[in-house]
């Protein structure tokens, strides 16, 4: 069957068999390899994607499903400058070091961020508690996140 | 032998998304049909390899017509494809029930609760899951469609077993129906390894009240049998009574004695009995505390008051 | 020497510098493992035992031939040496080996027996399933102290004990005569737990142009060629081993993981080969971190001073050996933690079981140890009714000590430093007016190796160039695994060449075109290859500063910000000018450079002493602030705080990283993380069933960096990759026995909500 939804901006338009998962085809179908496989069951995080602005785990999504929605990986294209602000602050307080689960946990920061939500430190732990990180130890993700939150408002 | 083989991806299956209702029940009627709602549970055991299937109807198209509130007098009518995220605002049931809010909040992490949904849950009937308990203690009417009919089963008729139900391949569960005591209060707690994983123990239990007595009770508890367990004796012991810490402390000896837990690598039978009688006990005095609250009843918010703290 | 650079006024290093890896990985444009694509590419999928022992009857592959896709099935017949061979003590021990497929014996459940190679993954996967082999299963033993009985069914024919390590100092025998001596005698469990990287073992496997077999592949040890190469029965020079950002490693890339299969796929196919295991497969099967049973016996005059100790430790190797003998060294250097003791004797040992192998991960042994001395010493402090925290400050090491080994200690020892700003940062435990919560306040104060053993005569290679527009190129074979490897050798070159930190790039991890650097483990990788980068860039400099006095006189030359050299006289000259003048004179301004780690004869195992085992230690001191819910057992951390001296902070953010992640892990061993096996089978085998931490229970951490300007590795610095997770467990152990009251232990990790519930209600474990 044929699917069409837009991806980071683009049209993309992919054959695909029922069975497929989106991120299998946004891997080997469209090249996204910034969208990992990190467990099969939705429960790291790594493989996160915002599908019409919700993170989705794509790799317990049937890429059929999104027919026509709009899809959104961390190379986005970005003009408010949500994701540059998320990812500067990232890389200002090494909220990354080996990076693998970032991309997916950046998708869930985003949706927070462009929410307007203002939480506390708290707070974004449980937001953020679909995802894995075996690195950091999160505090320095949650110092990105936080300063990524009371920055954005200036920003828009 | 063969190998138990764990994959990445699933094994080619055929894929529908039917707009009506009908269209998705009559797809269903072929061979090796599976619903998918939230695919949070279905998805992963297709990547593993641990369940094969020919087909799947995506229920997205038909999900607005399977979410809804039908509120009556003594009944509650649930739409079957509402999400635990959607369940978590007690605003939806209009403020009846709020055990769907307090047992919603304890399931999995955001992203899980803004996709898994109440009638996913039920169909793939994990004995820790939180609706499993909800609907043991509540006992609803499943409505349940196929292209041939609709049917009624009670909850009790339903499940079989830990992700054994009596679900047919081409049923759907269209809705829940939940006949609710005029006045009512809730308690739902549980005891888990990691925030929003699956329980080890869970209590749901629910209190009808005759002004500020007790008319009739319920409990459920999950994680000390197969499937979640109810105790009706211990239950009818609370009728007529007036909460008291008397009360509480007999309602929890008595399921501490009626329980008769399993021990695995989890945890072990005298830790899973312990935690029956504890989250009871919290349970309780959430149901009688809400009471209390609401200005309903003489009865203080029992261990609050100043002379409970040690 | 290296260490004796210490430039006076620093200008990257020390700085909480942006690592330019984590720049391109927020962005999503790095290219991990699994990452990689290659025309006509085929996939591989491992066909594992089903059985943790058992005899291989018969294996049929007749059916996974025909389904469709499936292009080869490999077995042991195929492989040239079907066979591993480790000499993982660096002293000849001799230990069961492993092959690179099972044939005859299973002795684990997920031991690799065939590999299924295939035009799509999931054609692999059909194919795999479709492979049918024949057992005859064959009784198992799963507990490693039976292991050690006299009947005990054998795992290898040589017997279950892997390796036994003996340490001996003083002479306890004697020393424990005295009647008037307190003895405490405890055993401390610890259980399997998995490294859980995200990034599961994966790679793509092809033969190049020249007839290289080439892996690009998550891996910690890029050396691993040589074993390929024995493997495959070629010369070293025919393979090639390429380590791109690695997603994650922990110990759990440093055996080989997917290297032999993707090697020998590739090898007989003559196709590019990918292989990712699934993180079930990872989880079931993967090596583990060993299970110590620790039994401890001290002896203490009754006004406090410790008079001898005995320790007993027993670690489960799983079915063979891979690095176990190491691991259990570690283990007995540490046993005595960072404690001045006269009397000593300690063994370790690693038994044969057929559970699943076990392995290198992040402590390394020495921080399985430090759950069970940190507890010992609280517990006797107790026992004599005297302050656990002085008990401790009059026993530390100090700088010129003899450790328990006969070692000299000749580095700062800041253990009263970093325990002194812990318990100034932790203050006293608030009260609760909760009657249903308890609050403990814990401690914890470990030492812990960086470096190999000196008899591994340890060294790193690098390559250092100036480029003609200026631009600096480090060339070093260092697996990036995540911890900024790479990032902060570009900050040593860039202090020693005074050039920008933009100026510098380097080249890691490629085993035919960047000088091995050995292998990123062992907390050594900042040691070695930052030594050898100083040694290069060092001399490196020398060479600029001679075309510059050669070419334009000696003028007393100087650096500036932008990395121009000015002279007195005013000459102002571009690092590209000085290229083009080195050009000219005929002397290239290229350093290769191999540093060596201080080096020493091998461990006398039968006197149980050395003169040197690790090269240093990293000390530290951590502390948790816990509550403990009295009716349900369960735990919450209010507060932590750790601090290490790190000899220099190469980089503090980065440090401090590391200390976060090590808690963080630290915290999942202490409180939530098992692998959990019945008869050697996987019964947590899902990602979502290995209950590592989220962000939702974990705190805020308080990391404080404390600087001695002692420690072996560049500027001074000491290794902190593992040191960070030693201290957790022990910490939150007795943090959690203070909330409890006297008496009351968990001494098992996990230390979960049952066992806390079953201290308080005074029942056993048996009866649990």
């Amino acid at each position: 069957m044929q699917v069409e939804f837009q991806f980071n901006d683009e049209r993309a338009i992919c054959d695909i068999a029922g069975h497929e998962t989106l991120l299998a085809v946004l891997r080997d179908k469209l090249g996204a390899m910034e969208v990992k496989y990190g467990c099969g069951e939705g429960a790291c995080g790594s493989c996160v994607v915002l599908v019409d602005g919700n993170p989705l785990a794509s790799c317990i999504t049937l890429c059929a499903s999104v027919d026509g929605s709009d899809i959104m990986s961390v190379k986005a294209p970005d003009p408010p400058g949500a994701w540059a602000l998320l990812k500067d602050r990232f890389a200002a307080h090494e909220g990354a070091q080996c990076g693998f689960c970032t991309p997916g946990l950046l998708a869930s920061c985003f949706a927070l961020v462009q929410r307007g939500e203002k939480l506390t430190r708290q707070e974004i732990r449980e937001a953020l508690s679909g995802h894995l990180c075996r690195c950091t130890g999160y505090h320095h993700i949650v110092d990105a996140v936080e300063e990524a939150m009371a920055i954005w408002p200036t920003m828009s | 032998m063969h190998c138990e083989v764990f994959g990445l991806y699933p094994y080619p299956f055929d894929y529908f998304r039917p707009n009506t209702l009908e269209e998705a029940l009559v797809l269903a009627q072929g061979d090796g049909m599976k619903f998918l709602a939230g695919g949070q549970s279905l998805v992963p055991l297709l990547n593993l390899h641990v369940a094969e299937i020919k087909g799947v109807v995506d229920l997205q198209n038909v999900a607005s017509a399977l979410k809804f509130v039908q509120s009556q007098q003594d009944r509650l009518r649930l739409g079957s494809l509402w999400t635990h995220d959607e369940l978590s605002h007690s605003s939806l049931l209009g403020g009846r029930c709020p055990l769907f809010s307090q047992a919603a909040a304890f399931i999995g992490h955001p992203r899980i609760r803004r996709r898994g949904t109440l009638g996913g849950s039920i169909a793939h009937a994990d004995p820790l899951a939180e609706w499993i308990l909800v609907m043991t203690l509540l006992d609803p009417q499943l409505i349940l469609a196929s292209a041939k009919e609709e049917r009624q089963l009670p909850f009790h008729d339903y499940l079989l077993g830990p992700m054994m139900t009596a679900l047919s391949d081409d049923e759907l569960i269209t809705a829940v129906e939940i006949s609710l005591p005029e006045k009512a209060t809730y308690g739902f707690t549980e005891v888990s390894r990691r925030p929003g994983d699956y329980a080890l123990v869970a209590t749901a239990l629910s209190v009808g009240w005759d002004r500020d007595r007790i008319a009739q009770a319920d409990i459920a508890i999950s994680g000390v049998s197969d499937v979640p367990r109810t105790f009706p004796s211990i239950s009818r012991d609370m009728c007529q009574e007036y909460p008291s810490h008397g009360l509480v402390e007999h309602i929890k000896h008595a399921v501490e004695a009626a329980v008769d837990p399993p021990s695995d690598v989890l945890a072990g039978a005298s830790y899973r009995r312990h935690l029956a009688g504890i989250l009871v006990e919290k349970a309780l005095h959430q149901a009688f505390d809400e009471m209390s609250n609401a200005g309903e009843t003489a009865a203080k918010s029992i261990g609050k008051s100043e002379g409970e703290r040690t | 020497m290296a260490n004796d650079v210490l430039t006076p006024q620093l200008s990257v290093i020390g700085k909480g510098v942006i690592r330019e890896d984590v720049r391109k990985k927020v962005a999503g444009e790095v290219l991990y493992s699994a990452d990689w694509v290659m025309p006509g590419m085929l996939y591989g999928k491992l066909v594992r035992a089903l059985y943790s022992h058992a005899k291989i009857k018969k294996l049929s592959s007749q059916d996974a031939r025909h389904v469709p896709g499936v292009v080869r099935i490999i077995e042991a017949k195929d492989v040239p040496v079907n066979q591993f061979y480790d000499d993982p003590s660096g002293l000849g021990e001799k230990v069961a080996q492993h092959k690179v497929f099972q044939d005859d014996e299973v002795r684990y459940a997920g031991e690799p027996i065939c590999l299924v190679i295939a035009k799509t993954p999931e054609a692999a996967e059909k194919g795999a399933r479709a492979i049918e082999v024949e057992y005859e299963p064959l009784p198992s033993i799963h507990n490693p102290l039976d292991a050690l009985k006299d009947d005990a069914i054998l795992v290898h024919p040589g017997g279950n004990t892997v390796v036994q390590w003996n340490v001996h100092k003083g002479n306890t025998q004697v020393a424990i005569q005295d009647p008037n001596l307190v003895h405490i005698s405890r055993t401390y469990r610890t259980q399997f737990v998995d490294h859980l990287y995200l990034e599961p073992e994966s790679g793509v496997g092809w033969v190049d142009n020249d007839g290289i077999v080439t892996l690009r592949c998550a891996t910690q040890v890029v050396e691993h060629y040589r074993n390929i190469a024995r493997m495959l029965n070629i010369s070293e020079n025919r393979v090639r081993i390429i380590c791109p950002y690695v997603g994650g490693g922990f110990g759990g890339k440093e055996d080989m993981t997917v290297e032999p299969y993707l090697a020998i796929a590739a090898w007989i196919t003559k196709k590019p080969v990918k292989m990712v295991w699934s993180r079930q497969e990872s989880l079931q099967a993967r090596p583990k971190r060993h299970p110590f049973v620790m039994t401890y016996d001290l002896w203490a005059k009754p006004c406090g001073d410790v008079v001898a100790m005995k320790v007993d430790v027993t670690g489960d190797a799983g079915a063979y050996a891979l690095l176990s003998p190491r691991v259990l060294f570690a283990a007995a250097v540490v046993a005595t933690g960072p404690y001045h003791i006269d009397h000593v004797d300690v063994t370790s040992r690693a038994v044969y079981t057929h559970n699943v192998p076990t392995s290198a991960f992040r402590g390394f042994g020495a921080m399985q140890m430090a759950f069970g001395y940190e507890q010992i010493m609280e517990e006797m402090a107790q026992k004599l009714g005297i302050d656990s925290v002085g008990f401790r400050r009059r026993h530390f090491i100090k700088k010129g000590d003899t450790l328990a080994t006969g070692e000299i200690q000749d580095t700062a020892v800041w253990l009263n430093e970093t325990l002194d700003k812990v318990l100034n940062e932790l203050g006293e435990a608030p009260v609760t007016d909760d009657g249903s919560k308890r609050i403990g306040i814990g401690i914890a104060c470990t030492m812990q190796p960086y470096g190999r053993t000196v008899w591994f005569q340890d060294h790193a290679s690098c390559w250092l160039n100036l480029e003609s527009d200026g631009s600096v190129i480090l060339r070093t074979g260092v697996p990036d695994i995540g911890g900024g490897q790479a990032a902060s050798l570009c900050q040593i070159a860039a202090e020693i060449l005074h050039v920008p930190l933009e100026a510098v790039r380097a080249y890691y991890g490629d085993s035919a075109l960047t000088p091995l650097a050995g292998g990123t483990f062992a907390t050594r990788q900042l040691y070695m290859s930052g030594n050898a980068v100083v040694k290069a860039a060092q001399e490196l400099q020398e060479k600029i500063d001679h075309v510059l006095k050669t070419a334009w006189g000696d003028e007393g030359w100087q650096w500036d910000e932008e990395g121009m050299a000015y002279s007195t006289s005013g000459l102002r000259i571009s690092r590209s000018a000085v290229y083009e003048a080195a050009n000219a004179l005929h002397y290239p301004l290229s350093v290769h450079t191999t540093f060596h780690a201080q080096s020493g004869e091998g461990y006398d195992n039968k006197e149980g002493r050395a003169v040197k085992t690790f090269p240093d230690f990293t000390f530290g001191c951590h502390g948790a602030l816990v509550e403990v819910d009295v009716q349900t057992g369960t735990v919450k951390v209010l507060r932590y705080v750790a601090s290490h001296d790190v000899g220099v902070a190469i980089n503090p953010l980065s440090v401090e990283g590391q200390i976060h992640g090590g808690v963080v892990q630290g915290l999942g061993y202490a409180l939530s993380e098992e692998v959990l096996y019945q008869d050697g089978q996987c019964v947590t085998a899902l990602f979502s069933q290995y209950m590592a931490p989220t962000a939702e229970q974990m705190p805020d951490i308080t990391a404080i960096i404390l600087e001695s300007h002692e420690g072996k590795g560049p500027f001074h610095a000491r290794g902190i990759g593992e040191p960070a997770i030693a201290p957790v467990a022990p910490a939150i152990a007795n943090a959690v026995a203070n909330a409890l009251g006297p008496s009351c232990r968990v001494r098992s990790l996990p230390i979960t909500a049952e066992k806390i519930w079953g201290e308080l209600s005074g029942l056993d474990g048996s009866k649990i």
